[in-house]
């Protein structure tokens, strides 16, 4: 009950704020992106995609989605209400939570999308392409979301601070990147890997990283 | 019967709060208003910044299934976020375990108007109304923790009776407000908060 109840909050809010109109702002900036890196093979929407849209544009959207639900707060004042009336906090974080962490896979999958497709010209091969950038999307949406619930514990200031460390640790290749979203998509989405790793590694480390930072979230404060 | 022990309590203009309440009507009354409403706050659930509410020696800020048995008004109440408050009064309704529908709890108050109106157009004193309409209506409840009760909207003769009854079957109610005369007009053991520090010596347990 508590995790529906939870879920049900983050949605109500998200929906209320209006997020598509964000969104597709975000959208239209990749698309005109996209347009003018246009070329008939993968080098535009590699540079599409690792230039402009995963590094700026994906997290701040994520970002956005955060701050549209929660505003300055941490998660738990979100939820207070239901909470003092007998919900378990706990379960109600995560199923805040994973809305919030689903709105951020969807929207990062449709902006791999776009900047793929605005980028590359109509061939056989841009399906192909289209399919594993929404997937390669979807997972570092998922981790972003995963992220910015972490930084949520701490409110704006919190998700501000866990963004500069995506980009100053993720952009690395090191070890000192493994724990951020970052590294992971730009080898999972065609660019440089984290420690050398397969594009499978960088699926799994993505999908691991959603799951942990939600957990870890969750289980913090009191139920 | 139940009983509420709070124990080492402080959070923010509340310095010390520490006693216990038994089943009866008991009035908290104080001149700051700060110092009352975080009582209240911690009273109902709402974690301190340090000791703890207990409720039959269950924390209350940690232990769901005991705040889903406390009926509260708070002096800031919020809805959570909803579409309309009859589906905000629902969800609430379910975190405390209530099968029924928002308009069982808003009728009898002559609230059910409300129910299709979206939450956040409800101001300050709407807002306390619907939270005293779901306070009283729980059936549930072992102990009530009311902030200024006699200052709703609601018929002030179904206030006290409601109150009244929720005593009578041996809940512990505890009414919190800063107008001493409205507190004393309900009668029963009284306490202070004086200071930031919970004066509870006049309460008859």
């Amino acid at each position: 009950m508590s995790l529906r109840l939870g879920a049900e909050t983050a949605r109500d809010r998200l929906v209320g704020a209006r997020p598509w109109l964000f969104v597709s702002a975000a959208a239209g900036v990749v698309a005109a992106i996209g347009g003018t890196e246009r070329t008939d093979g993968a080098s535009g929407a590699d540079r599409a995609l690792l230039g402009v849209t995963l590094p700026f544009v994906v997290p701040l959207v994520c970002d956005a989605l955060f701050e549209l639900a929660l505003g300055r707060s941490r998660t738990s004042a979100l939820l207070e209400p239901l909470a003092r009336h007998g919900a378990d906090r706990r379960t109600l974080a995560l199923g805040a939570l994973l809305t919030l962490t689903l709105a951020c896979a969807l929207a990062t999958a449709l902006l791999a999308v776009i900047a793929v497709g605005s980028a590359t010209t109509l061939s056989a091969a841009l399906v192909r392409e289209l399919d594993a950038s929404a997937w390669g999307g979807a997972l570092a949406g998922a981790a972003y979301g995963g992220l910015l619930a972490v930084g949520s514990l701490r409110g704006r200031a919190g998700r501000l601070w866990v963004l500069a460390g995506d980009f100053f640790f993720g952009s690395g290749s090191g070890p000192f990147a493994v724990p951020w979203p970052r590294g992971h998509a730009r080898n999972l989405l065609g660019g440089t890997p984290v420690l050398e790793g397969s594009p499978s590694f960088a699926a799994l480390m993505l999908a691991l990283l959603a799951a942990s930072y939600l957990s870890f979230t969750a289980s913090r404060g009191p139920s | 019967m139940s009983r509420l022990e709070l124990s080492g309590v402080s959070d923010g203009a509340l310095r010390l709060a520490a006693g216990r309440f038994d089943p009866a009507c008991t009035v908290v009354s104080g001149d700051d208003a700060s110092a009352l409403a975080a009582l209240a706050a911690v009273m109902s659930g709402v974690a301190p910044a340090r000791g703890q509410a207990l409720l039959d020696g269950k924390p209350l800020s940690a232990w769901p299934p005991a705040r889903r048995r406390v009926a509260s008004v708070l002096a800031r109440e919020a809805l959570p976020p909803a579409e309309s408050v009859g589906r905000a009064v629902t969800r609430v309704l379910a975190a405390r375990g209530d099968e029924r529908r928002a308009n069982d709890v808003l009728e009898p108050f002559g609230l059910g108007a409300w129910s299709s109106k979206r939450s956040v157009a409800l101001d300050h004193d709407e807002l306390r109304s619907v939270a005293l309409a779901l306070a009283l209506t729980h059936a549930a409840a072992d102990l009530f923790v009311l902030y200024e009760p006699a200052s709703s909207s609601l018929d002030r003769v179904l206030v006290r009776e409601r109150i009244a009854a929720a005593v009578t079957r041996g809940a512990v109610v505890v009414l919190v407000s800063a107008n001493t005369a409205v507190a004393e007009s309900f009668g029963g053991p009284h306490a202070a908060v004086v200071g930031g520090v919970l004066q509870t010596s006049v309460v008859a347990a």
